[in-house]
């Protein structure tokens, strides 16, 4: 079932913090004006999704890309954005090269440990490293 | 500044994407560029509306401020 606008929308404070962020001190803003801003926000989601959907089937993908995205802004006139959006892209894709080396290296340490019964169990890696999978997989979307 | 990493939370942003009935599959860097994008368009939809805000004298941002924004600005034509 196809879900409206206003059922998927984007946090509250989130939202607040980065309209307050932009504004001079000491500029408030009104409830409806924040609620109109974060609707906004969510038909941009899905407008440039669609916009970007576009894209990749043009290039005969079923897969959504960064660069899909960035075609999208420009597209949708939003140029200005590419700028700050690639010097963004590239920070986080260095992260997360280095989040996988880092489990590339905790998985080496595990296998050696686990040789050594007195150890104790470290829950905590094992979360962060599912988690990571999680975000690593692409999403299947089932529609 | 431009390099930090988005604060909206990926997994919200990747709901909305999800709801588009023609799309299969985002990568998970295209769900991190459309979240820092909609920060980015957030930011410039306040800065653009906060204009009307000030021609009134007010140091409030109104829903009506927002209104006469995506009404004189091109970008915001999907808006309406």
């Amino acid at each position: 079932m196809a879900e409206r606008p206003e059922d998927l929308n984007l946090p509250n404070a989130v939202i607040t913090r980065i309209i307050k962020e932009a504004l001079p001190d000491g500029v408030n803003i009104s409830k409806e004006a924040r609620s109109a801003i974060s609707r906004a926000a969510s038909v941009f989601v899905l407008y440039a999704t669609s916009c970007a959907n576009n894209f990749a089937m043009k290039g005969k993908r079923k897969t959504l890309n960064a660069s899909d995205v960035l075609s999208a802004m420009e597209e949708m006139e939003f140029q200005r954005f590419l700028g700050p959006l690639k010097e963004s892209l590239e920070v986080y894709r260095r992260e997360q090269k280095g989040k996988k080396e880092a489990r590339k290296d905790k998985d080496k340490k595990t296998d050696s440990e686990e040789q050594d019964k007195s150890r104790e169990e470290e829950n905590d890696d094992d979360d962060e490293r599912m988690e990571e999978e999680e975000q690593n997989d692409e999403e299947e979307v089932d529609n | 500044g431009p390099a930090r990493l988005a604060r909206l939370p990926l997994a919200r942003v990747k709901a909305l994407v999800k709801a588009d009935p023609d799309v299969s599959l985002a990568s998970q860097e295209a769900v991190f560029v459309l979240a820092r994008a909609t920060e980015l368009f957030v930011e410039t939809i306040a800065k653009d509306a906060y204009v009307y805000a000030q021609q009134g004298k007010r140091k409030t941002l109104q829903r009506k401020d927002l209104d006469n924004a995506i009404e004189a600005i091109d970008e915001f034509a999907f808006l309406e």
